[in-house]
């Protein structure tokens, strides 16, 4: 820093020194005729005399001298601050959950939100009634998914005001966000000089139905208002798939999770295809985790919507988790361009890949191991062994990597029973990691990042009633073909997405259903603090920077400097 | 501009010296010129100075008949000559304007002021008088008479420049009648840079006027530009001084300039001198010598006693 600094001065004042030096120079003479100087024509100011002297001591010179000085002492004093006035007072921030759950019905008929309207009216009340006439500040935001501030006055009817617009939104909690601002006050408030004063606050008044998480809390008075209490709720918890086609992992089906929170009573869950019509009515059964799940098949893609319908004498105190809707896409279904290097293409037409020539683009490769050309292809391919007639008779404990993906619902045991001829690892190309091996290296599955490139010990045989290795050699083809494909990513479309800060509202297959917001349990709420408690405090000794007065002084002699060349004397030129 | 005057400093001249010289009005001459443009009659004494021969148009009554029977010729007749005990007035005007108090350190009026001292001192001992004009300020005031008992400017010269008044520019020419007697000679030292003005117009006109009582008019032209000149030399200057306009005052002088402006500066003078009746007065110009720095007492000196016109006016005893 210092060292711009110093180069930075050093080619001003050059500069500076430089414009003097060639500044046209006029030797002051007093002259007895000077009259008759009236009708010559004046000196062109352009005039330079390209000469190296000493630069002309004139009142331009020290006043841009001046200015530079001013400009090294402003970049020198950037951090530094002056100490300004001692202000006492009440400084305090309102922060209202705006999340889903705040919609909840409160018995008194309101809701959670209402309620934490109403705390936030006398929060200001009671600030500006603490503050006394002395200085109240007050800043309200709103908290989701994000913090957002609404207002920051002096004024507890501008912060009533804005209160006003407040409104919940079909979002999430996110609880961090909150819990950041309370540690960047708390800093703030522990320096002696704060960086910036919009973040030191005296007191923090946190509204919402979520609990206060006890933290290390010294410089600043929080005061958390749980407005939550338990209530009744039925909602759907999420939707998922249950069932694929084990060969083309098409969805044939899919399940919907359903949750109860308070009285546990009947309910209904029915599912409207992409057509409208009624899919599914099922009535929910409650078990004793307080879920239900209702499965139900589909085929056709499009929209499907799930509705939860409570009883009628059930009062359902949150509604936003009462519907959900998923879209099964077309894209679901992936035609594959593959090169197809076996022999058997039984199982290339039973799949509906696309046969094409090596020449051609193909997406995926499935050659012998034996064609040592696409052991280093850069298209994914997939190497199968020759298989081994027979089983193994010095059976080993295999190695599993079970977080692979190749390997996902592999049933192990089966796999082990099968007793399938592994080769040596030293066999396999390069840079081929194992995913299923014994003790002796002998290799069963593996798989290379860079190239991509899978092994596979054998393809599964089309048979009218396939025995357990075909089943095996049919989930390990399917769960190479996604791993490779998935390399070039085409990922798919999502069932559904969650409402989010660009998009708020529920729309299509964009629900409402956030993690824990129809969670109307709330088994403890637990509040800290009181706003009576509120009390004027310091609000610290305001830190004024210095820089910017010394730049406002630099300004100054400049505008001097430039108005005195132009209607001063010669003098100033 | 403002002006001040400068310290005055001494004569640069030997007061002594300047002593031994006498008016030449003071030679011996024929009793029927008295009366002359330069001279007049003051009393009735009058000294024999020495005999001469008779011409036609000589008062008889001074022929001395008894010497010359007893030394001339039957056909001459001898005439006494008379000394004559005339006293002659010079008044000497100074232009006091702000051009003259420039160059620094020595300035033109340091010139004026010794120029009318070495005259008072030549003056003084005779009984001739030497009446010093401030030319320009309060009108009726600025007098200094030179006589016997005054020979000095020294502190005198302070009282000239006192009272200037309100009207510093205005002409002071209301002393002129009281002071400036048919015969008498008028000097107007000054560097002749007047404005075109009302003042220039009725300085002329008295000098016309002068002219008219068979005055002699000097006008001395302290031309101190050679010098001022040299020392502007060429290149970018701020010029400053009197009767200028601040804001405009930066200049890139070289010889192209300095033509024009000498051209300027001699057109000035000459419409001045146009006024004036041509071939009535006698001008002397004292140029300054055209270089940066020179000694100007002695320069002064040199100048004075080799001036033609002072030669004309006074004579040395032998």
């Amino acid at each position: 820093m210092i060292s711009w600094l110093l180069i930075f001065s050093g080619v001003l004042l050059a500069g500076v020194l430089a414009v003097n030096m060639l500044r046209p120079r006029f030797k002051k003479v007093v002259v007895s005729a000077a009259r008759f100087f009236k009708s010559l024509p004046p000196a062109k100011e352009v005039k330079s005399r390209l000469r190296l002297s000493n630069p002309a001591r004139s009142r331009p010179l020290y006043l841009q001298l001046l200015m530079l000085a001013l400009l090294v002492v402003a970049l020198l004093l950037y951090r530094s601050r002056m100490s300004g006035l001692q202000r006492d007072g009440v400084a305090l921030w309102i922060l209202i959950d705006t999340s889903a759950s705040m919609d909840t019905r409160l018995d008194s008929g309101g809701s959670r939100f209402d309620l934490a309207i109403e705390k936030a009216r006398l929060s200001i009340a009671s600030a500006e009634e603490a503050a006394e006439g002395l200085e109240l500040r007050i800043r309200v935001s709103a908290f989701d998914l994000e913090v957002r501030d609404i207002v920051n006055t002096q004024s507890a009817t501008a912060a009533l005001d804005a209160l006003e617009s407040l409104k919940v939104r079909p979002l999430g909690t996110d609880l961090g966000e909150v819990n950041n601002k309370i540690a960047m006050v708390e800093e703030q408030n522990e320096s002696d000089e704060p960086d910036d004063l919009d973040y030191r606050f005296t007191h923090m008044h946190v509204i919402s139905d979520q609990s206060f998480r006890p933290q290390s809390i010294n410089y600043v008075r929080v005061i958390w208002d749980n407005v939550g209490s338990p209530a009744n709720n039925q909602g759907i918890l999420d939707v998922q798939p249950s069932g694929r086609d084990p060969i083309t992992a098409l969805i044939r089906e899919m399940s919907v999770t359903c949750e109860y929170y308070g009285e546990r009573v009947g309910a209904t869950v029915s599912v409207t295809s992409p057509t409208g019509e009624k899919l599914r009515t099922s009535k929910l059964t409650w078990k004793r985790n307080r879920r239900a799940t209702v499965t139900f098949p589909v085929a056709d893609s499009g929209f499907y919507r799930v509705t939860l319908s409570a009883s009628s004498e059930y009062d359902d105190r949150y509604s936003w988790d009462n519907r959900a809707a998923f879209l099964l896409s077309d894209n679901d279904t992936h035609h594959v361009n593959a090169f197809w290097g076996m022999n058997e293409k039984s199982w290339l037409k039973s799949i509906r890949w696309n046969d094409v020539a090596r020449s051609k683009q193909a997406d995926v490769n499935l050659v012998p191991l034996r064609n040592s050309a696409f052991h280093y292809s850069s298209t994914p391919t997939v190497l199968v062994g020759k298989p081994i007639q027979g089983k193994v008779k010095d059976h080993l404990p295999i190695s599993i990597f079970e977080n692979h993906p190749l390997v996902r619902n592999l049933d192990f045991d089966a796999f082990d029973k099968l007793r399938m001829h592994g080769i040596p690892h030293s066999k396999l190309p390069e840079g081929f990691q194992s995913v299923l091996a014994d003790s002796k290296k002998r290799v069963w599955v593996a798989f290379r990042v860079d190239p991509p490139a899978v092994y596979l010990p054998r393809l599964p045989k089309i048979t009218a009633n396939p025995g357990p290795d075909d089943a095996v050699s049919q989930l390990l083809f399917v769960n190479a073909a996604r791993w490779l494909l998935s390399s070039k990513a085409q990922a798919m479309e999502p069932l559904y997405q969650l409402t989010d800060l660009e998009n708020q509202e529920p729309k299509g297959n964009r629900i409402a259903l956030h993690p824990g917001e129809g969670d109307t349990s709330s088994p403890n709420p637990t509040s800290s603090g009181s706003i009576d408690d509120m009390k004027q405090t310091s609000l610290g000794t305001e830190k004024i920077p210095v820089w910017p007065g010394v730049l406002a002084c630099c300004a100054l002699v400049f505008l001097f400097e430039r108005g005195m060349a132009s209607y001063g004397s010669p003098k100033w030129r | 501009m403002v002006s001040t005057l400068p310290d005055f400093l001494p004569l640069p001249i030997s007061r002594s010296g300047l002593e031994r010289y006498r008016m030449r009005s003071r030679r011996m001459i024929r009793p029927g010129m008295l009366g002359g443009h330069l001279m007049r009659r003051k009393g009735q004494s009058m000294e024999f100075r020495d005999y001469d021969n008779y011409q036609r148009g000589d008062d008889v009554r001074y022929v001395d008949w008894r010497a010359s029977a007893r030394y001339g010729q039957p056909e001459d007749l001898l005439v006494k000559n008379f000394v004559a005990e005339e006293q002659l007035r010079i008044f000497v005007s100074l232009d006091n304007r702000a051009s003259m108090m420039f160059p620094e350190p020595i300035s033109k009026m340091q010139y004026a002021l010794w120029l009318g001292e070495a005259l008072g001192v030549m003056t003084a001992p005779f009984g001739d008088h030497l009446t010093l004009h401030r030319l320009f300020g309060k009108s009726g005031s600025g007098l200094l008479e030179f006589g016997r008992s005054s020979s000095s400017l020294s502190r005198p010269v302070e009282k000239l420049f006192a009272d200037l008044g309100e009207h510093q520019e205005e002409v002071n020419l209301r002393p002129l009648k009281k002071h400036l007697p048919p015969t008498a000679i008028w000097m107007i030292i000054s560097d002749f840079y007047f404005e075109d003005d009302r003042n220039a117009l009725m300085l002329s006109d008295a000098i016309n006027r002068a002219q008219d009582g068979m005055r002699w008019i000097i006008l001395v032209d302290i031309d101190s530009w050679p010098h001022e000149k040299a020392a502007l030399g060429v290149g970018s200057r701020r010029i400053d001084g009197p009767g200028f306009v601040e804001n405009k005052s930066e200049f890139d002088l070289d010889e192209d300039v300095y033509e024009d402006l000498e051209k300027a500066i001699q057109a000035h003078k000459e419409r001045f001198l146009k006024r004036i009746k041509s071939g009535a007065y006698d001008l002397s110009t004292w140029a300054w010598p055209a270089v940066p720095e020179f000694n100007h007492q002695d320069h002064f000196s040199s100048r004075f006693l080799n001036e033609k016109l002072i030669q004309r006016i006074f004579m040395r005893d032998a």
